[in-house]
């Protein structure tokens, strides 16, 4: 184990395990690890958890005495966390239309930035995003490998709604709405793509370890793809991830 | 079945919540003041987390097309059945054809209908509670029709009431517990939260309390992290809120309080304007 977080009371109900240090893949791994391994020693008394860049929250069922739970934790995932084995992980191929239609802010983006919309493109598609945990939205996935150069600060005012598939900018973060939303990202392209179904028993495709990648596509492209997922004919691109 | 003639302010359908979908996102939802809701189950011997109305400030009217029994608790409203009033906090025959009406409550912010057998509705993800993009409809439409699970035997007894403390509705103390970023607040901030008058502000909703403070502090924004109802979070720009039922499973915002269960449920019975201490346990 890298380091070992420390275990505080969040309420009466549940516990959190915060790590020191900042957003990391390597600590994400860890806390995928230990939020699989939670389940498997504490399944009696865990109602459910959730990761998130340095801490894990443990929800527990009520009526628990928190203090001798938190002793007993702190000792069972010394001893056990460095034998739990990996979950495994994917890269998804994600298909985005930057079009104009999509991308509401690319062209102000661009011109702020002193980027081409191209290069903006280019750089956008270019990294394989970690996808850190799942939040703020249902199926909204906090990634994470943002280029710099494409660092780019909220809107003054949010927008009412920002549709479903849209891929956007909140500062050093990039992700997709997986939902109609508001919200204050700068929006540069749209997936026809959709990442949470409540028909599911997971609802969500993407999982904290994962990677994605944004794959530009065209308007006609967009089109398709919208056409052969409403028929269900369309498989998303994924590959075993060995990191 | 239940005819809606008129919706009320903002009526939804609750149960317990959508538990065990908060990794994927998914907010708990669930009745606003648990205290009360399970109440009115209780007393009609339904399971604890049978379905419910949840009414708030106005009411629907509703008409009965089955015989039943309903129970109504939490907030005081004055309803009447075909113009007759009712009980709050005790079991209610209800004929066929009657109409069921709220009137406006005198104390409190939020009103539980409970029926014989609960509301028969689709689970989804585990809940009915209602939750806009996970469920169908996100409140109660006029013209919609509520089917009712048929309630078995009844196990309701003749003239079972209780008493309801008006504490739950009127107390204007709230309990807290420290919350993860609480050690970070000056030492002059984390007193101020135990003495200062907090209050209620018109933005108050399923998913957070704004509230205005007699005394002005901030926080700045942490890495994004876990939050779950009663988490009291304050902004870089000073804003106090209060999250409750449907708030996100994570926020960047200083967690710097945590309510109990007992006072999300308090809460949730306050209205724009109401005022309240926090008290630490």
């Amino acid at each position: 184990m890298k380091s070992i977080p420390k275990i505080e009371k969040f309420g009466e109900n549940a516990f959190l395990l915060r790590w020191k240090g900042a957003i990391d893949p390597s600590l994400n791994d860890e806390i995928v690890r230990v939020d699989s391994m939670l389940y498997t020693l504490f399944s009696e008394i865990i109602v459910e958890t959730v990761p998130s860049f340095l801490e894990i929250a443990v929800y527990v069922k009520p009526n628990l005495d928190i203090g001798t739970l938190i002793k007993q934790i702190d000792s069972a995932f010394l001893a056990e966390v460095d034998t739990v084995p990996m979950q495994e992980k994917f890269v998804y191929d994600i298909p985005v239309c930057y079009d104009k239609d999509f991308g509401l802010d690319l062209a102000e983006m661009a011109k702020v930035s002193g980027l081409s919309v191209k290069k903006w493109i280019q750089l956008h598609t270019e990294p394989l995003y970690r996808v850190y945990f799942i939040g703020f939205l249902p199926g909204f996935p906090y990634l994470g490998g943002l280029p710099e150069a494409l660092w780019f600060p909220r809107k003054k005012e949010p927008r009412h709604l920002i549709e479903k598939g849209s891929v956007g900018i909140g500062g050093p973060q990039t992700g997709i709405y997986t939902m109609d939303s508001p919200g204050g990202w700068n929006i540069l392209g749209r997936t026809p793509f959709y990442f949470f179904d409540v028909n599911e028993p997971k609802p969500t495709l993407l999982q904290a370890g994962d990677y994605v990648r944004f794959v530009s596509i065209t308007k006609t492209q967009f089109k398709k793809i919208s056409i052969q997922i409403k028929e269900g004919n369309y498989i998303l691109k994924k590959e075993v991830c060995h990191d | 079945m239940i005819e809606v003639l008129s919706t009320g302010l903002y009526t939804t359908v609750q149960d317990m919540g959508r538990y065990g979908y908060r990794k994927y996102g998914v907010p708990l939802s669930g009745f606003m003041d648990g205290y009360s809701a399970k109440l009115a189950n209780q007393l009609l011997g339904n399971p604890k987390d049978c379905a419910v109305l949840e009414i708030t400030l106005t009411g629907p009217v509703l008409i009965f097309r089955e015989e039943t029994q309903i129970v109504i608790t939490g907030a005081g409203f004055t309803p009447t059945l075909n113009n007759q009033e009712i009980f709050l906090n005790m079991p209610v025959e209800v004929p066929m054809d009657s109409k069921l009406s709220f009137g406006l409550p005198a104390y409190g912010f939020r009103g539980y209908l409970a029926v014989a057998g609960g509301f028969k509705l689709e689970k989804v993800l585990g809940s009915c509670s209602f939750y806009k993009g996970i469920t169908k409809v996100s409140h109660l439409q006029k013209g919609a029709v509520l089917e009712i699970n048929a309630s078995g035997k009844s196990n309701i007894k003749a003239n079972a009431s209780v008493r309801v403390k008006k504490d739950h509705f009127t107390a204007e103390i709230l309990e807290v517990l420290k919350g993860p970023e609480f050690e970070k607040l000056s030492k002059a901030n984390r007193h101020k939260l135990k003495d200062f008058i907090f209050t209620v502000t018109s933005q108050n909703n399923r998913m957070a309390y704004l509230l205005e403070a007699s005394t002005k502090m901030s926080a700045k924004e942490i890495i994004t992290a876990p939050v779950q109802p009663g988490t009291v979070q304050i902004t870089p720009s000073g804003k106090i809120m209060v999250l409750m039922r449907d708030a996100q499973t994570t926020g960047g915002y200083a967690r710097i309080l945590q309510l109990t269960e007992k006072s999300i449920n308090r809460l949730a019975q306050k209205k724009t304007g109401d005022r309240f201490r926090f008290h630490f346990l």
